[in-house]
């Protein structure tokens, strides 16, 4: 690993045209994060997070900048960055099973390895009993379990989560965020995770990434450190170590958002 | 004190022409009183949201009674004002329109109407920037305060809140939970508040009532014997843990009886 970081963000601009007029998104934005992080991206409304995020995944191009992912510039979207969006984007007419064998497939693997990393995803996420289902017919949860299993199957180097938990209520959402916990944990990947829950952003990030206002870029980092298997301390969440990060996050964040006037229109990521 | 809301051997069905099918709230006994904040907290399905639609005179009931001040709910009512989850603004509007919607329909004059928009603007923090532009174009928390705004324009008698502060960034739901914290604190206002958010139910509340898995019941209620001034309260107060500990305790128990309910679908 260099010393630059496994992700690297350099010199960042993203400007979109609005009416006209140059309109900056994210301006001067530098960033490092390191192998087997898990980071986690928060700040005021608009300030760039999502676009950081599609940044990375290549969906679209800088305006000046770059991005380098294990050492490589990113120049499109690529199977190794995988990418969990918030309302999932899976494909209604195929069973979860055929949903979760999509990208390994498309990808030319052998009948058999496909076969073996769809089922080894569905057991790690729970959803071997309903492998045959649709998508309508399962829960909330359950739908952003098979995301999860289809992206997790293509063996992405990087995990780039777009607020996935964020459509959930709050025991799903703390359920399902000790099995995110798991998975980065046993397969050591790298994960980029945007969150508009303050209590989520600690109890998952080893590094949290707080933005300024737009135009965005990073005003302060905090580290989190609470143990790493966070999942085998049941009372964790109702623990004073853990809110007292809360805390700090909350007090920070208010300060960035109090140095700008919140935004009136919507951003150019938000849906 | 009198009960604001009074809700006796409730019960709802999804649907009334099959009663085979499922039974969304079977014998719920709910009261509030006058003066109160009280959220409403239970596993997905157990018929939280249900109950604060058949308080607004959105839903007809299977069995039971359901009393606003005294009188059973037949129908909506301004003076119940509801704040959906999805805001629901009238896209064919503008801001100023949407939030004089209700003062407008009921027939007030255009000074006082002026008056109310200045109040509301002032009190949601909202700027003339915003007043001509359609909802469309706005950001999901700006939209959300000119829903609040809206409902507060109509000064209801209580505030039904339907998980409104769920797909906001934390900035605006503080925002917003602070304004109702406040609103609550001088006006003494009734505000009936439906989460699933565990830490934010017993942030705001007085009182949690925590519902049971489908067909909902009561199942405990948490008293919030926590200072008034909400806002200026720590997260990490070593009470407020315990409480949110204590509710978190008893919405899981619930959860493991509901997560069979939570597979089936077809309702």
């Amino acid at each position: 690993m260099s010393a630059d970081g496994f992700i690297q963000v350099k010199d960042l601009d993203l400007v979109y045209m609005k009416e006209g007029k140059p309109f900056p998104v994210i301006k001067g934005l530098n960033v490092n994060i390191a192998k087997g992080e898990f980071a986690v991206l928060v700040g005021p409304s608009d300030s760039g997070k999502t676009c950081l995020l599609r940044l990375i995944a290549g969906f679209e191009d800088p305006t000046s900048g770059e991005i380098f992912v294990d050492g490589k510039s990113v120049k499109g979207p690529d199977p190794s960055r995988g990418y969990v969006f918030q309302d999932m984007v899976l494909f209604p007419w195929m069973t979860v099973h055929q949903n979760a064998s999509f990208g390994p497939k498309s990808r030319g693997l052998s009948e058999k390895e496909v076969k073996e990393v769809t089922k080894k995803w569905l057991d790690k996420v729970g959803l071997t009993k309903f492998q045959e289902k649709y998508l309508h017919e399962l829960s909330g949860g359950m739908q952003q379990r098979v995301g999860f299993a289809r992206v997790m199957a293509n063996d992405p180097e990087v995990l780039l989560c777009d607020d996935p938990l964020g459509q959930l209520d709050w025991v799903s959402r703390e359920t399902l965020s000790n099995e995110v916990l798991q998975v980065w944990h046993e397969t050591g990947r790298t994960v980029v995770y945007v969150t508009q829950a303050i209590e989520e952003a600690v109890y998952l990030a080893q590094k949290i990434y707080i933005f300024a206002p737009r135009p965005g870029k990073i005003a302060q980092i905090l580290e989190v450190k609470l143990p790493e298997k966070r999942w085998e301390d049941k009372d964790l969440r109702f623990k004073k170590e853990y809110y007292h990060y809360v805390e700090q996050l909350r007090e920070i964040i208010t300060e960035q958002a109090s140095k700008s006037k919140e935004p009136v229109e919507k951003g150019p990521c938000s849906p | 004190m009198t009960n604001v809301i009074e809700a006796t051997k409730l019960k709802k069905l999804f649907r009334p022409d099959d009663p085979s099918r499922l039974l969304a709230i079977d014998g719920f006994d709910f009261e509030m009183k006058e003066g109160e904040f009280v959220t409403l907290i239970g596993p997905t399905g157990c018929g939280k949201t249900t109950f604060l639609r058949i308080v607004a005179g959105f839903e007809d009931i299977q069995g039971g009674q359901i009393l606003f001040k005294g009188k059973p709910v037949e129908a909506p009512d301004a003076k119940r004002g509801v704040i959906f989850q999805d805001i629901r603004l009238f896209p064919w509007m503008t801001v100023r329109d949407n939030i004089l919607f209700g003062v407008k329909s009921r027939g007030i004059k255009a000074e006082e109407q002026k008056q109310k928009l200045k109040e509301t603007m002032e009190l949601m923090q909202l700027d003339n920037e915003a007043l001509n532009m359609y909802p469309d174009r706005l950001s999901t928390g700006m939209r959300q305060r000119i829903g609040v705004a809206r409902v507060l324009a109509n000064s209801p008698d209580i505030i039904l809140l339907d998980e409104p502060l769920n797909s906001l960034d934390w900035v605006t739901r503080d925002y917003i939970q602070t304004t109702f914290l406040k609103l609550w604190h001088e006006t003494k206002k009734p505000i009936l508040f439906v989460t699933h958010n565990i830490p934010e139910a017993v942030f705001v509340a007085q009182k949690v009532v925590v519902m049971t898995a489908r067909p909902g019941k009561t199942k405990s209620v948490v008293n919030v014997d926590l200072p008034e001034r909400r806002w200026e309260l720590r997260r990490d107060n070593d009470h407020y843990l315990d409480l949110v500990k204590t509710t978190s305790r008893l919405v899981e128990d619930e959860l493991s009886k509901a997560r069979e309910v939570e597979k089936v679908v077809g309702y």
